[in-house]
């Protein structure tokens, strides 16, 4: 397999993230312009950080994907099976890291977050991996080509 | 601090590595010279900074001129609790109660430090702050040897109170104690006082400061689990868990509960579920009498079983602890126990005045900080079973505001009352027979939303005294002639018909709920009763009074022209508290506005400002139309004051000293 369909795949998936990442932030930043309780309150101050870390991770694996995408295009065509790891590692981290922070804000428990924040520990492993296998990856880059 | 400096220098060697490494490797020796030069320079900067703009750390075990902040014995402090309950940390913030007790700093002092000179009893003081650090200087007057210079000058190293009144303390090195400074400070009126006249407390030539009393008494419920530590040679080491009312005070020591929640897995078990986590206490899921006594630890007098446990808390501190049984620990000082109980008569005997300032003649307590005492003596909570209720604290206070409460959270903490419970709904909770106006109207024989249709009025009336002001009385009760005869406490029916008689509340009574009429002397049948009381009774009857007759609900009852005429007989009153309450009540008044009152008053000063008070009463009488009068109120029909009947009045006033004990 060619590098071209993972690269547009991450590119895409990446922006839209982005995008929706993003989105999240300005619906954060409005809840702070309306001082709206259920956000900002202190006994809520677990569900505010637990989307702001949603935010966070969310736009920054975005510019991971769209970093993955351009990276994939310096390495070289074969050895996918590397690719094909990192891609889904990727791509569920990116599920199951934000989206457990946002639902771990959306029931608290005093300090803690709802269970949903268990979501976000295997999101963590898969990232992990996904980045040992880019950055093995990016030791073959050949800077002549 | 140490470890941070060292990290802050490695990162910042490691940071400059890449750029030195190219300037080393670049062509251009000049620029790669500049570009070192300036990045060593903000980074010396940053450096400077970070080592001199560092707040200083006080290390409380090497303070030694005021009690400590240790944590021992199981206490974490409410730092430790933040975390896992920002909400409650936060609604307990809001509160009063962490601020009962603190160390001064110039975000907490709320008292004048303006360097402005006072005098005050023949003695010269200046509240003055230098740098961080506050100061009671007492300066020479001009009698003394050394007039103008400074005298003695103490520094503040504590302050207890941030609602009412703040009262500072100074340390007294001899015997490692605190005392008062002369002066407290009235937050709402932005006055300072002298301590003593905040305080219904017998005239004094001298400047009063109380020696010992923060470490004897104050610590015990001013602080989270504090602890004198008198030691064998009679000095004290007073140590605290937290300045303050804090979390563990209600909820216990919480070491336990930390430890065992550092566990996820059993943290989410308890929040999953609706098992109480045992290694806390939850005060709203005890028993009610349990956890009344709670709040009774403080809210309550309480006197040792025997000297030999005095000393006991004296040198290690209460053995109380949230959630226990505390009659176990302590013993209730209820007056109707007097009698068969030698112990509470032996202390009874040693402070007589304690005794009478602190209760009614039938045991009802009559200063504030007592509120558990009335609460027991309430059939709300002698008569009521877990079926229909048992009347605790939590029936109407709130210790954490309640979720989605629409009041402001200063509103709240004034009372920490929960919402709806600042009206008849406190009681319809469980009388809710009475939730239909005309039940309600039927029963109380007054308007609907009247003073007097309200269960509050007649049933907690303003009998008990504290903080120059009268609050309303815990005990749930009913209006009585007889008691009223009996102890001397004004009656919630007289206490708002400022301008009725004794016999004009008895016959109501027995018009309409069938209580039998008293035997009743002519004073009782002619004269208010609350003029009365306002003329001739003690000092705390009298602090009482001056307060109602400048209360809303009484005079939109009573009328509200000729009150200020007995508030003007108060102006002249021995006892700096009741003259300053009757002050606070007239200037409410039309007209009387501009009066002026300092605590610092000669006698002659008083009588002139009284006469010109007075003055401006008698302008009003003759200019007023429909000028109430009548024999009750001493106003003759041709408006002219019975002015020998008040006299007479005035002459049998009972002068026995006394110290009404908040």
């Amino acid at each position: 397999m060619s590098h071209v369909p993972y690269s547009r795949r991450h590119l895409c998936f990446g922006w839209w993230s982005v995008l929706v990442f993003l989105t999240l932030g300005g619906v954060l930043e409005a809840l702070h312009g309306f001082k709206v309780g259920w956000y900002l309150d202190v006994s809520n101050e677990a569900r505010r950080l637990m989307w702001t870390l949603a935010h966070a991770h969310g736009v920054l694996l975005g510019l991971v994907h769209v970093g993955f995408g351009l990276t994939v295009r310096l390495l070289p065509v074969a050895e996918a099976s590397w690719k094909r790891w990192a891609s889904s590692c990727l791509i569920g981290a990116s599920v199951l890291l934000p989206g457990g922070f946002f639902l771990g804000g959306l029931v608290t428990h005093g300090g803690d977050p709802g269970l949903a924040i268990l979501l976000a520990p295997p999101g963590a492993l898969l990232l992990l991996i996904a980045i040992v296998l880019i950055a093995r990856a990016t030791g073959s880059i050949d800077e002549s080509s | 601090m140490v470890f941070e400096g060292l990290l802050f220098c490695v990162v910042l060697i490691v940071g400059h590595v890449p750029l030195a490494v190219s300037a080393w490797r670049s062509r251009s020796r000049t620029l790669a010279t500049a570009a070192v030069l300036l990045l060593g320079v903000v980074s010396a900067v940053s450096a400077l900074a970070m080592f001199r703009y560092r707040e200083p750390v006080i290390v409380e075990e090497t303070i030694d001129d005021r009690p400590v902040r240790v944590t021992a014995d199981g206490y974490v402090s409410s730092d430790t609790c933040r975390s896992c309950h920002p909400g409650h940390y936060q609604s307990w913030q809001d509160s009063y109660h962490p601020r009962m007790t603190q160390v001064p700093s110039p975000d907490k002092v709320l008292g004048d430090f303006d360097g402005i000179d006072r005098e005050f009893r023949g003695r010269r003081f200046r509240f003055e702050q230098r740098e961080n650090k506050f100061w009671f200087v007492e300066l020479s007057t001009a009698s003394s040897a050394s007039a103008g210079g400074e005298h003695v000058a103490r520094p503040v190293v504590l302050m207890t109170g941030s609602h009412h009144l703040q009262v500072y303390w100074y340390w007294i090195e001899e015997t490692r104690e605190l005392a008062t400074m002369p002066y407290v400070f009235l937050i709402e009126e932005k006055v300072w006082i002298p301590y003593d006249a905040s305080f219904v407390t017998p005239p004094r030539d001298t400047i009063y400061d109380d020696r010992g009393l923060w470490t004897r008494g104050c610590i015990r419920c001013h602080t989270t689990h504090g602890i004198p530590g008198l030691g064998p040679t009679g000095g004290f080491e007073p140590t605290v868990a937290e300045f303050g009312i804090a979390c563990e005070a209600c909820h216990g020591p919480g070491e336990a509960h930390v430890r065992a929640n550092r566990d996820p897995q059993r943290r989410y078990r308890y929040h999953l579920g609706e098992d109480d986590d045992m290694t806390v206490v939850h005060p709203s899921h005890l028993a009610s009498a349990t956890s009344s006594q709670l709040c009774g630890q403080c809210h309550g007098v309480w006197v040792p079983f025997s000297d030999e446990e005095d000393l006991e808390f004296l040198a290690h501190g209460d053995a109380y602890r949230p959630g226990e049984e505390i009659t176990k620990k302590r013993l209730l000082f209820d007056i109707k126990s007097l009698p068969e109980n030698p112990w509470l008569q032996e202390i009874g005997k040693r402070q007589p005045l304690w005794v009478r300032g602190a209760f009614w003649s039938d045991g009802m307590a009559r200063v504030t900080g007592r509120e558990y005492h009335g609460l027991i003596q309430s059939p709300c909570y002698t008569h009521g079973d877990e079926q229909q209720g048992i009347l605790s604290c939590f029936s109407c206070h709130s210790m954490h505001r309640t979720e989605g409460d629409p009041r402001p959270s200063s509103e709240w903490a004034d009372d920490q009352l929960k919402p709806g419970m600042r009206g008849d709904r406190a009681c319809l909770q469980c009388h809710g027979e009475y939730q239909e106006a005309a039940r309600r109207v039927a029963h109380t024989h007054h308007e609907p939303d009247s003073p007097g249709s309200h269960c509050y009025n007649c049933h907690m009336p303003y009998t008990t005294y504290g903080l120059l002001k009268a609050i309303r009385s815990h005990k749930i009760d009913s209006p009585s002639v007889q008691e009223t005869q009996r102890t001397g406490r004004p009656n919630a029916c007289n206490q708002c018909h400022l301008d009725k008689t004794l016999a004009w509340t008895a016959e109501h009574l027995e018009q309409w709920y069938g209580i039998a009429l008293p035997t009743l002397t002519e004073d009782e049948k002619n004269v208010s009763a609350s003029v009365r009381l306002l003329l001739q009774g003690d000092a705390g009857q009298r602090a009482l009074m001056a307060w109602s007759f400048g209360w809303d609900s009484a005079l939109e009852a009573s009328g509200s022209e000729w009150p200020p005429l007995y508030l003007v007989q108060l102006l002249d009153d021995p006892y700096d508290a009741v003259r300053y309450i009757a002050y606070r009540s007239l200037r409410r008044f039309p007209g009387y506005e501009d009066c002026q009152f300092t605590f610092a008053q000669s006698k002659d000063l008083r009588n002139f400002q009284a006469k010109r008070a007075m003055d401006i009463f008698r302008a009003q009488l003759a200019s007023t139309h429909n000028f109430p009068t009548g024999d009750a109120i001493l106003i003759r029909p041709d408006r002219s004051v019975d002015g020998r009947e008040i006299d007479r009045l005035g002459r049998y006033r009972d002068n026995t000293p006394i110290t009404l004990q908040e």
